[in-house]
């Protein structure tokens, strides 16, 4: 059986180019989205927001209004970009700026300030926002100077000098952090994506489906055995795969997955096998070509990985909330939750029950499989 | 134009496959729009936070006005006190910012002290923002208040914060025409067609190309009276058409979801846009198609290039959120150009030459992309199959 599952892995390896191939393409994608993702919200990516202001002579504290917007900035240490740029010009001008996108939105100062913008967007929230906290300032001011003027300066000194009335506090050791989904997502495709290798080893065997299989079924082996010899030397090969990408997720983009490495690679396992008899099950039930079987299972692996939140992050949450029963079927998403159980948890019950759940599918995926596969024989082929 | 009859021979075989791609991808493009939550009434307006307001304190006029006032921008849900269940509403999102006030909060601030709340947010949502602000526009005033105003009564402390922030920003939307319609949601759809576009051409194509990989096949094409070129011609205006009915479905079902009519100059632009990037698309799935002979290899690079493009392009992380270095990257693809082009669109209000200049000259960059890559199939095509009769 050694030998059986050496040959297999001996040939399976043999193909350089495809395993080459397949090790690869999963680092340049999680390059991509690291790119893509590592700047998010982050200050550097922000850019400074330009307005107008439209000149008025009506406004009695022009002036100060212009300063405070000059002055603010992304952070109160110093170093923050400055959150706006000003273009001062009349209506006629703010407008053909906003015309051609030049500008976000135009302020006509007064009180109430207008702030006049072409769509709904977060640099837009931004200026309101702003503007709302410089007229409640505003207000404060005004409102001490009528009931107290001696103290005016001390006023000022106080509100230019804002306190954080905020402390971050922190539950269980790792923040909860959805950039992680985008990377647990993506190893969870890797791995399900093991079900092209499962498929290759189903059409290997099938006296029907290649010239291969022919031959095997002569042979004086029992099928099953030879099945489990070569689904387990393209576990070996995929699960390799699969490490090389934790590997380069861990030490080259610095991905945290919490700190029980045992637990992630345990998962990586489960879930490549997971994927390998998915593809298997497919394997034997869709009948037509090989490409048609492949086609299926990018389907449900592509799509199994969107809910999961692949390309949306709020998808696996809307998924939770809508339809609270395909978290426990889509393949994807238990991949996914497993390690982001791990990462964000103290506790384990969440990570046991989605590899609990794993291991089913997979008995329940090898067990259709075997089903289909077994005492298969040919009049003529 | 036996070729190309034979094009079809092979479409027809590959059908099931195609539209099974087609599905899946169709599907994924329709969820993400409809899961899009944009206003698509026009009318400016901010979220509400989902908040989770845990008081360790006594019920205070103070911390009674502050809940009010931060009412406005939060929406209060109740949760249990429990670290799991924090930790599970969290995860969930069932609410994203959980504010929690300690005990003694109010003595200690009327006395002079400055106490503050404790946050636990998800980090990511842009909107939690808000809260900070409310918290801390709030409690600021008040300590303006109070440090100025000797022995302020704690009622009179909350009238007067509420009275100063009563203030509505007024906000118009601008725009020259008259009904003027917001279009997030429309380029939303478009940006995703990227996804959508490459993955089914580079598949689809891809897979009927590597028929006529086949060795045996290839010599026996070769031998026939018909030139290199003539085959080679043939096979793209196959490709074409199958493109052409891809852009057809694209663009019925971009029109039914956004309920718009696809006359309007708007949706007019999007299609030519849709177009411009079909054909580079295309040239990409063709390129794919020459260079790789294994199945698996092209799935594989469907997946970089579709999923890949999509995130470096602004499909599924909006444009402002990429740092500069992604966005130069991001410019040689062109996909870029197209996301780009459907922001103009979609931001469109008068359709003048001045307006209308960069969008065509974005269109003019994917077909730019388009022929070269054309070009490097070509004569990758044809190295090969010298190489290989």
């Amino acid at each position: 059986m050694i030998r059986l599952y050496l040959t297999r892995l001996k040939i399976l390896g043999r193909d350089r180019a495809n395993v080459f191939w397949t090790f690869l393409f999963p680092i340049i994608l999680a390059t991509l989205f690291n790119l893509a993702l590592g700047n998010l919200y982050n200050t550097e990516s922000f850019h400074t927001i330009e307005v107008a202001l439209v000149e008025s002579d009506d406004y009695q504290y022009l002036e100060e209004f212009k300063s405070s917007m000059l002055e603010a900035k992304t952070s109160t240490n110093g170093d923050g970009i400055n959150l706006f740029k000003l273009t001062e010009c009349d209506l006629d001008e703010a407008k053909s700026l906003l015309n051609d996108n030049k500008i976000i939105g135009y302020i006509q100062p007064g009180d109430p300030m207008n702030l006049v913008v072409k769509s709904s967007g977060i640099k837009q929230t931004i200026a309101k926002s702003f503007l709302e906290s410089y007229s409640q300032t505003l207000n404060t001011v005004e409102s001490i100077g009528t009931l107290q003027p001696q103290s005016y300066s001390k006023v000022l000194e106080d509100i230019s000098k804002p306190m954080d009335y905020i402390s971050l506090g922190s539950m269980g050791e790792n923040p909860p952090d959805v950039i992680l989904n985008y990377f647990y997502a993506l190893i969870a495709m890797a791995c399900l994506f093991g079900s092209y290798w499962g498929v290759k080893e189903i059409i290997t065997i099938q006296g029907d489906l290649s010239l291969k299989g022919a031959r095997i079924n002569i042979a004086p082996i029992h099928k099953m055995k030879m099945l489990l010899c070569n689904i387990s030397a393209a576990l070996t090969i995929h699960f390799i795969g699969i490490l090389l990408l934790l590997a380069y997720l861990i030490l080259g983009l610095k991905v945290s997955f919490g700190n029980d490495l045992l637990y992630v690679i345990l998962t990586c396992l489960v879930a490549c096998t997971f994927g390998i008899t998915l593809g298997a099950m497919v394997g034997t039930l869709a009948k037509k070509s090989a490409h048609f079987k492949d086609s299926i299972l990018t389907a449900i692996v592509m799509f199994s990985s969107f809910l999961a939140g692949l390309m949306i992050v709020d998808m696996k949450y809307l998924v939770t909330k809508k339809t609270p029963f395909l978290q426990y079927l889509n393949p994807a998403h238990l991949v996914t939750d497993a390690f982001y159980s791990l990462y964000y948890y103290e506790s384990n019950s969440r990570f046991i029950m989605n590899i609990a759940l794993m291991l089913c599918y997979t008995f329940l995926f090898s067990f259709i499989a075997y089903i289909a596969v077994r005492r298969r024989k040919y009049e003529s082929l | 134009m036996r070729v190309y009859k034979l094009y079809f021979k092979l479409l027809k075989k590959a059908i099931p496959t195609l539209l099974v791609y087609i599905g899946v991808f169709l599907a994924i493009t329709i969820m993400a729009t409809l899961s899009f939550q944009g206003n698509t009434d026009g009318i400016f307006e901010d979220t509400k936070v989902r908040t989770a307001f845990i008081n360790h304190d006594e019920d205070t006029l103070l911390l009674r006005g502050f809940k009010s006032y931060l009412g406005k921008s939060s929406e209060f849900i109740e949760i249990d006190e429990s670290q799991k269940a924090m930790q599970d509403a969290l995860f969930f999102r069932e609410v994203t910012y959980i504010l929690s006030i300690p005990k003694g909060f109010t003595e200690d601030f009327l006395n002079g002290k400055d106490p503050s709340f404790k946050s636990y947010t998800v980090p990511d949502s842009a909107t939690n923002h808000n809260v900070d602000m409310a918290v801390n526009t709030f409690l600021n005033t008040a300590r303006v208040y109070r440090n100025n105003i000797e022995n302020i009564s704690a009622e009179e402390l909350v009238g007067k914060i509420a009275q100063d922030l009563d203030i509505q920003v007024v906000v118009d939307l601008y725009s020259e025409e008259v009904d003027k319609v917001d279009n997030t949601r429309q380029i939303y759809f478009q940006n995703y067609l990227v996804f959508a576009i490459l993955s089914v051409l580079i598949l689809g194509i891809s897979s009927i190309m590597i028929s006529f990989t086949n060795l045996d096949i290839k010599r026996r094409n070769l031998s026939s009276p018909i030139s290199l070129y003539s085959i080679q011609f043939q096979q793209i205006l196959g490709h074409i058409t199958f493109a052409f009915i891809c852009i057809i479905l694209f663009v019925l079902l971009g029109n039914i979801l956004n309920g718009q009519s696809s006359l309007d100059k708007t949706s007019i632009f999007f299609t030519l846009n849709v177009i411009a990037f079909t054909i580079a698309a295309l040239s990409i799935a063709y390129l794919v198609g020459s260079l790789t002979k294994s199945i698996d290899i092209t799935h594989g690079i469907a997946n970089i290039l579709g999923l890949g493009m999509s995130f470096v392009s602004g499909v599924f992380v909006p444009m402002e959120f990429l740092g500069e270095t992604t966005i130069q990257i991001a410019k040689f693809t062109p996909a870029y150009w197209y996301t780009t082009a459907n922001y103009m669109i979609g931001n469109l209000s008068n359709f003048t030459w001045e307006h209308l200049s960069p969008v065509y000259g974005h269109m003019l960059i994917q077909l730019g992309f388009a022929i070269a890559i054309f070009a490097i199939s070509m004569v990758i095509n044809k190295k090969k199959s010298k190489e290989a009769a």
